[in-house]
């Protein structure tokens, strides 16, 4: 197990999701009829729109936020210090 | 591309020495994020997980996430092309994504072979994106965690210390990429 590979795998990964999702609100942003790129934009609407978000229903927790275990607190209460906003989307596993 | 650090606004961008759009831009940058960046993420994330059946007693909430994540990276490579073919027939995607060379999983591969560039830089942007000011102070924090909590981790690799000095490629991939959410962010034209 490796340090660097459980902070991308968890924080970095959760983290670019949440930026796919802030930074394209609409998957139709992208156009599909661009002579040029019009099939990249088909398979980016829907990435977009069915892997970007959360899962709904999980039944576990997924998030350093509310976690009981001391490291995953222990770094959501300082990260919080920092961005909130950040903080709350951090996951500690790869479920999206 | 450029972007105008100050105003936070996308400025230009070529590609073989041809103007793009705007739009064109959004696209390129966006399918170059999930087809060839982000899988580096999760192909990284398998390096860091632990599911052996002890950390049933030492650490099961690591544990079960390190199924988790296993289970997602395993059936995201092995099935999601399967679904290409149902998009296709559904209107979603036009034809070709499903044909036998596989591009959409060439994508995969060939961003994974790419491996992980430096870019040594990404500390000047600190001032100019929350992001990147978020991700540096976390790291630390994340590593001094997990240093205090190490007895919670088992199976930790001796060369730990030489990898830690490496997040720093790893933050400057990813950061390189979308450093804030305003600079590449994309306003339709008005109808």
């Amino acid at each position: 197990m490796f340090p660097i590979g459980f902070f991308v795998g968890t924080i970095l990964h959760s983290l670019d999701h949440c930026l796919l999702e802030w930074n394209l609100e609409d998957a139709l942003w992208l156009d599909v009829d661009d002579p040029r790129f019009g099939k990249m934009a088909e398979i980016g609407r829907i990435t977009r729109a069915g892997f970007v978000e959360d899962v709904p229903f999980l039944y576990f927790n997924k998030c350093f936020k509310g976690s009981n275990h001391p490291f995953y607190k222990n770094v959501y209460e300082k990260a919080a210090k920092i961005d909130t906003k950040f903080a709350d989307r951090m996951d500690t596993c790869i479920v999206k | 591309m450029d972007i105008d650090l100050d105003t936070k606004r996308f400025v230009k961008a070529k590609l073989d020495n041809t103007d793009l759009t705007a739009s064109q831009a959004c696209i390129l940058l966006w399918f170059n994020n999930i087809a060839t960046n982000h899988v580096k993420l999760h192909s990284m994330a398998n390096w860091g997980i632990n599911n052996h059946t002890s950390l049933d007693d030492i650490n099961p909430f690591l544990r079960r996430n390190s199924v988790v994540t296993a289970m997602y990276n395993y059936f995201g490579y092995s099935i999601f092309f399967q679904f290409l073919r149902e998009w296709e027939e559904q209107g979603l995607l036009s034809k070709g994504w499903s044909n036998k060379q596989n591009p959409y999983i060439k994508c995969f591969n060939q961003g994974l072979k790419d491996g992980i560039g430096q870019h040594g830089n990404i500390i000047d942007l600190i001032p100019y994106s929350r992001f990147v000011k978020f991700v540096v102070k976390v790291r630390m924090i994340f590593m001094d965690a997990f240093a205090k909590h190490k007895d919670q981790f088992p199976g930790i690799d001796g060369e730990v210390c030489e990898i830690w000095t490496r997040i720093e490629v790893i933050i400057h991939m990813f950061t390189n990429y979308v450093s804030d959410r305003l600079f590449c962010r994309y306003y339709p034209p008005l109808a």
